[in-house]
């Protein structure tokens, strides 16, 4: 089972070698092998949506950076808003502290496995973990179209901001998921993932101000 | 937004609220009726020989088409199906790979097809929760003109209406799971284990084995074991990567 490292400009320094390596498979996925992104000379893949409020989870195994997932407030430029906006014909396009953006997620190809246990599935979970742990009620991005049926398929409530479209060659479309403890379980069960995935190393950096954190429900 | 488009997002809010799948099904075809289908199917593909019966998972194809399709098993010639397996991006079925409609007997199950009402039709491929290669079709007495935007509903309304149904068909009562220890008995006679090579390694009577593998074949509804194999991964009892170990394990 992986473990999820949330690793933010707080405790970035306890992680250069991981982060670099991250960066790096990275370009080998996103430049390289699909040509999403150009191609650059240093061999890490960094975009304009990489700024000090990201939030990433890095997903190890046996001392590899073997998955990923970026993070970032709705409320702040991302990959939607920027590149994406008329794909949000159905829900107008989010803009809230609360709403997540998630890219970068894909699992190194050797690491891939078939079926519902393996360590996309996992990913999944250290997500949807994080959402709720920071009180993000919800989360998505644009997605590939098969990627859609893998998030149903862990019990969870979707929200499609719009149709399905044809970018470079893939269906895609951009889609919301209702963070809850409910989908967190619903999601472990999925996934076969029996505790927390997520780990915490050095100063942490709150996703919501604390002010705009939603109120838990108090003690009677 | 068109008030087709607006069907479309309604019929997503409501499809895990329906008291049953049917009513489901019913909903589902109401809305593409608006696209120009009468009928669709879910299904699983059959993988070597296997048929294509056992994989249906809900099916609204005309019945006399249906039993046709089973009976003379048109999944190994239809051009349609065969072209799932070399590219897993939905088709509208009239522009199926020629090289695959050419083949014999490919254009006479299309020419039946059509006699029951099915004179083309939309195929969106997916991968069932336990990673099955599977297609949700729909087809309709007319030919098609899907835009991109009423493929891009449909690949939708498919996507969420697969995965309700299987999960509502999770939560049925099964006929019966594999016990960890049946698993294991398979896992090893699929990678060329005797019933007395396993009951060696598993520390157990042969008797037991031989006991286990019927169990096995019982709950799995195979008839013998490569079939069960077959059943166990589309059911999602062993995954390939487990097949994979296994025979790593005896190289």
């Amino acid at each position: 089972m992986i473990e999820a490292h949330v690793v933010n400009t707080e405790n970035r320094h306890l992680y250069s070698h991981e982060f670099e390596e991250f960066l790096r498979r990275r370009h080998d996925y996103y430049a390289v092998a699909n040509r999403w992104v150009p191609i650059s000379d240093d061999g890490l893949e960094l975009d304009p949506f990489d700024t000090p409020q990201a939030t990433y989870m890095l997903g190890m195994l046996g001392g590899r950076v073997v998955t990923s997932a970026r993070l970032m407030p709705t409320s702040l430029p991302n990959l939607v808003s920027e590149e994406f906006p008329h794909m949000c014909e159905n829900i107008g396009l989010p803009r809230r502290e609360d709403w997540a953006d998630w890219t970068r997620t894909y699992v190194l190809p050797e690491y891939r496995g078939v079926g519902s246990t393996g360590i996309l599935g996992q990913m999944f979970c250290a997500v949807m973990e994080y959402c709720v742990e920071e009180g993000i009620t919800h989360v998505g991005g644009v997605l590939q179209q098969y990627l859609l049926k893998r998030w149903l398929d862990m019990g969870w409530k979707v929200i499609p901001a719009g149709m399905p479209r044809m970018l470079s060659g893939d269906w895609c479309l951009v889609a919301y998921i209702e963070v809850n403890q409910t989908a967190l379980e619903t999601g472990r069960r999925h996934a076969s993932v029996n505790r927390p995935l997520l780990v915490r190393n050095g100063a942490q950096r709150p996703f919501l101000e604390p002010g705009k954190r939603p109120v838990m429900e108090a003690n009677p | 937004m068109s008030s087709q488009d607006a069907a479309v997002f309604e019929f997503i809010e409501r499809v895990d609220g329906h008291a049953s799948i049917d009513a489901l099904l019913d909903d589902l075809l109401q809305v593409v009726a608006g696209f120009g289908f009468e009928h669709m199917i879910y299904t699983g593909l059959p993988a070597g020989d296997g048929s294509i019966a056992p994989l249906v998972k809900t099916n609204r194809f005309p019945e006399d088409w249906w039993n046709l399709y089973v009976e003379g098993d048109y999944a190994r010639t239809d051009a349609v199906c065969q072209q799932v397996f070399s590219r897993v991006e939905p088709f509208v079925w009239d522009e199926v790979d020629p090289r695959l409609s050419a083949r014999d007997g490919a254009a006479r199950i299309a020419g039946e097809a059509a006699e029951h009402g099915l004179a083309d039709g939309y195929v969106v491929p997916l991968f069932s929760r336990d990673e099955w290669l599977s297609v949700m079709s729909f087809g309709g007495p007319d030919k098609l003109l899907l835009s991109p935007r009423d493929r891009g509903a449909i690949n939708l309304m498919a996507i969420y209406t697969s995965s309700v149904i299987e999960r509502r068909e999770r939560r049925q009562p099964e006929r019966g799971r594999l016990t960890a220890r049946e698993r294991e008995v398979l896992l090893w006679t699929s990678a060329g284990k005797s019933c007395w090579e396993i009951s060696v390694i598993l520390n157990v009577s042969e008797q037991t084995v031989r006991f286990h593998t019927a169990q096995i074949r019982t709950k799995l509804n195979a008839s013998n074991t490569t079939h069960a194999v077959v059943r166990a991964l589309q059911q999602g009892e062993i995954t390939l990567g487990q097949l994979a170990d296994q025979l790593g394990d005896i190289r």
